[in-house]
């Protein structure tokens, strides 16, 4: 499948050649070689971590890369983190989070720095408005300079971005004598944007490339966008390049095996032994019936106690609202709920805790530790109750219960009344899912479980999740790292576009399963 | 060719074992976004010599108490130090530790409180002007100027939680609005204090130091013992340091935003009874100056007993030793305006010490 495309006299629009960018031990990209062709709209695709992020920093120049090269247009150039004169570089990068001020107007946020004075000095309010209403409807988009930018839909708003950006080109390009050199990199564009729209958007990128022959590369996690939009796509895994294909040869299937490569085996030996898989048959706890909220298009799904549940996507597919939405702090739609039988009318997250249910969230400093807050009130927070004399906290009793847990799950140093903000990252997750064994509630949802924390840690924690299983306790791991979930899982759900696209029990559960789960063309299979 | 220098040197350090290339974790730090390493890895203290250290750390403050009181001693010892001295330093200062004690409970839950001085001259201008122009008797006057007090604490708090508006800028404009309408109710006037009951009351001596200053000791101890023993207090910490944390946690945090709000109207409005009581004559802007000193007690607190939170007993010193320092100062015959010099100048040194002093804790909060 892979693609030789120097045939072309043309020199390529952009190509870095064995580009290396370590993070301290981390390597995030590793000898990358990537060609584009002057002219395409080139999709570079990869799952959470693959690099593809570092790529577009390196290019934008956040980062000088730690080795490799670059030319543009069949000339060397240094990076322009590198370079001296960036502002040459005719390379506009439109961010994941577009970049625009929101309490400010539109003309304000498309001329930023650019403005033109009258001979007075004063701006020149009238020939600014004037061309920021041409620029905007040559992308098809009738909208008010003065409006503020914050009353816009996301979609216009991602699209006056790309308009500054087209327009930053024009000028690099006039000031470079008017050679035909433009490259317009879109980072995750679609992210944020509400479905119906990104049709429309994806038809004006192709637009764009087109009627001004703009060279366009985007970054996306979502194979629908690229295997729509893009002529050609480089496909990155772990810091590597799979390969470069031509987009109409290659389909889902063929896609999803791609993104699994062959490294995904060195995983396999800890995957969670089939027979120690917990046999159906617990106690339902919780019943989700045609749930719908804004990212969750209608899902139904059973969790019982005794079993760990995976609940995993690709990012924006929905999967990571799901334990917000269960625990009543972001709001639902429509469908039922039912928790221990009962249906839940009205959600709130002390409702949810009364009820028995325990949500760890996925941010350590922000939403599930208090990080100012000493080990000890990290693990009893929200649940003091088996502590209390009448209505007198014994301090005694949560010093001894929360020194065995330390010892318990092995966490240095042993003091109660360190703050969490100092202990590392994986203790301080070890911590905080001591707080769920502490609980011991029918429910245990936990949210990214290991995010930023080393594998050690990781693989107590999974331990520690699967003991909690065997316990009257049901376990939802959700996770944006679909690696981690064949290691601790008796049962996956996948989502998609708000979906779930299938559902992988026991033996069924590998990673390899997952990715083709997420990468799966879902849409043409319902239809 | 692309400059390398300076990368070199980090590519000559890193861990090039090919097994970490594929580790899942790794994903984290080249995603930008969410998932960034950001835990702090302090490594732990050396023990032994950091324990005489952190003693001092901790204690700093009440130390100072004593260092304070030896120092005025020998300076002026026929006139500072006297048992009728300290009898009049804790009597007078009364109204200050009860207005401390309301402004830590509400520091602690992350809000502020710049509205007591207000609902301070509000409550005492109620009582007087319903006992002198309505011939009311004083117990009622005193209850309906409780409820006027309340009220204003339930305003600001459905401002605040309700409407989310920071309490900052909702206090700050309550203290001015209290206050206008007790110059309203009064008359712009100084009026004396018509009821005896309440000059009985507050001027009654135990030990030779006066009754209100017994009040401001069993709220300390009662706020104490919430914040170390009881579930509330607990939750009231997490509300002020993580606040996020604590709703997903399903604590009713806005339950207790309110609750602090309301409480400090409450010591607001028994500051008032306590000044009215103890002075001849009041005006509803008598509660103004003490914004300041309040907050440097509190603030001198936060930095001692536990170290980085504002906790009661903290508060409690923190009175004392700016009682001790402005009385200091003025029997050694300083102008009265070093008062205010001192009062001003021990906020910012007690924010300063904080910060010098001040554990892990103290950065994120100043």
């Amino acid at each position: 499948m892979n693609q030789s495309h120097s045939e072309t006299t043309q020199p390529n629009a952009l190509e870095v050649s064995h580009l290396t960018m370590r993070f301290g031990p981390v390597t995030a990209l590793d000898d990358v070689s990537i060609s584009i062709n002057p002219g395409e709209i080139h999709g570079i695709v990869g799952h959470n971590g693959s690099g593809k992020s570092t790529l577009v920093e390196i290019l934008a120049g956040t980062y000088a890369p730690t080795n490799g090269a670059l030319s543009l247009f069949g000339s060397p150039t240094p990076f322009p983190a590198q370079s001296r004169d960036s502002s040459r570089f005719p390379v506009a990068v439109v961010h994941q989070d577009v970049g625009l001020v929101g309490s400010m107007s539109v003309v304000d946020n498309f001329r930023v720095n650019r403005f033109t004075t009258t001979a007075f000095g004063t701006l020149n309010w009238r020939s600014e408005k004037r061309l920021t209403r041409q620029r905007l409807e040559s992308l098809g988009l009738e909208i008010d300079p003065d409006i503020l930018v914050e009353r816009l839909s996301v979609a216009d708003q991602v699209l006056i971005a790309v308009a500054r950006a087209l327009l930053d080109l024009e000028e690099i390009r006039k000031r470079s004598e008017g050679k035909d050199q433009e490259i317009l990199i879109l980072d995750e564009p679609t992210s944020s944007l509400p479905s119906g729209t990104v049709d429309s958007f994806l038809s004006t990128i192709s637009e764009i490339n087109r009627n001004f022959s703009t060279t366009v590369i985007i970054i996306s996690h979502n194979p629908r966008e690229i295997m729509s939009l893009s002529h050609r796509f480089t496909a990155l895994k772990n810091g590597k390049v799979v390969g470069t294909y031509i987009t109409g040869q290659v389909d889902y299937t063929e896609l999803a095996e791609l993104m699994a490569g062959q490294e995904i085996k060195h995983n396999a030996d800890k995957r969670v032994e089939f027979s120690s898989r917990s046999e159906k048959g617990g106690r339902e706890v919780l019943k989700v019936e045609n749930l719908i909220a804004q990212r969750i298009k209608g899902v139904d799904f059973t969790i019982n106690t005794g079993e760990v549940v995976g609940i995993t996507g690709l990012l924006g597919s929905g999967h990571e609202d799901i334990p917000y939405i269960l625990c009543g702090s972001s709001p639902k739609e429509g469908g039922s709920i039912y928790f221990l039988g009962n249906k839940m009318e009205k959600l709130s997250p002390q409702r949810f805790r009364q009820m028995g249910g325990m949500l760890l969230p996925g941010d350590r400093k922000l939403t599930s530790g208090v990080p100012l807050a000493t080990v000890r009130e990290n693990m009893t927070m929200g649940y003091l109750d088996p502590y209390l004399k009448g209505r007198v906290l014994s301090k005694k009793s949560e010093h001894r219960s929360v020194s065995n847990m330390l010892e318990r799950l092995r966490i240095r140093p042993k003091d109660p009344d360190r703050t969490l903000a100092t202990f590392s990252g994986g203790q301080q997750q070890k911590i905080l899912v001591a707080r769920c064994i502490l609980r011991s509630a029918p429910l245990v949802i936990i949210d990214e479980p290991s995010t930023g924390i080393d594998v050690g840690a990781r693989d107590e924690i999974h331990a520690t999740l699967r003991e909690m299983a065997k316990d009257d306790t049901a376990v939802v791991v959700v996770s944006s790292q679909y690696e981690e979930l064949p290691m601790v899982c008796d049962r996956v759900l996948v989502f998609q576009n708000g979906i779930i696209s299938g559902e992988l029990t026991g033996d069924q559960v590998s990673e390899e399963a997952i990715l083709k789960l997420c990468y799966m063309d879902i849409e043409s299979k319902v239809s | 060719m692309p400059d390398q220098s300076d990368s070199s040197n980090r590519e000559a350090n890193s861990n090039l074992s090919p097994t970490r290339v594929a580790e899942p974790n790794d994903s984290i730090s080249t995603e930008g976004g969410a998932g960034q390493v950001t835990s702090t890895q302090h490594l732990p203290e050396t023990v032994g010599s950091s324990n005489l250290r952190t003693f001092i750390k901790r204690y700093f403050v009440v130390l100072l108490l004593p260092a304070l009181i030896i120092l005025f001693a020998i300076l002026a010892p026929s006139t500072f130090f006297t048992a009728y001295n300290f009898e009049t330093i804790l009597t007078t200062n009364a109204v200050l530790i009860i207005l401390a004690i309301g402004e830590t409970a509400v520091l602690v839950t992350g809000e502020f409180d710049f509205s007591f001085g207000g609902t301070l001259g509000l409550s005492a201008a109620v009582v007087v002007m319903l006992i002198t122009n309505l011939k009311m008797p004083t117990l009622e006057a005193v209850f309906i100027s409780l409820l006027a007090a309340l009220l204003v604490g339930v305003v600001n708090a459905y401002f605040v939680v309700k409407l989310k508006v920071k309490s900052f800028i909702v206090t700050l404009g309550m203290g001015t609005l209290t206050t206008g309408i007790g110059l309203g109710i009064t008359g712009s006037q100084t009026i004396s204090n018509p009821s005896k009951f309440l000059s009985t009351v507050m001027t009654k001596r135990i030990v030779g130091v006066g009754l209100p200053f017994f009040y401001g000791l069993i709220l300390v101890a009662i706020i104490w013992f919430l914040l170390e023993y009881v579930k509330t207090g607990r939750n009231m910490y997490f509300s002020g340091e993580g606040r996020k944390a604590a709703f997903l946690a399903g604590i009713h945090v806005n339950k207790i935003r309110a609750g602090v709000l309301i409480f400090s109207a409450f010591t607001a409005w028994l500051a008032g009874m306590v000044m009215l009581g103890q002075t001849t004559a009041v005006d509803a802007t008598y509660g103004g100056p003490y914004l300041l000193p309040v907050f440097a007690a509190v603030f001198l607190g936060f930095t001692t007993i536990r170290s980085g939170r504002f906790n009661a007993l903290g508060t409690l010193v923190g009175v004392l030793v700016l009682a001790v320092g402005s009385t200091g100062l003025e029997i050694l015959s300083v102008a009265s305006w070093i008062t205010q010099v001192f009062d001003g100048g021990v906020l910012i040194v007690a924010v300063g010490l904080a910060n010098v002093l001040g554990g892990e804790r103290i950065d994120s909060w100043l």
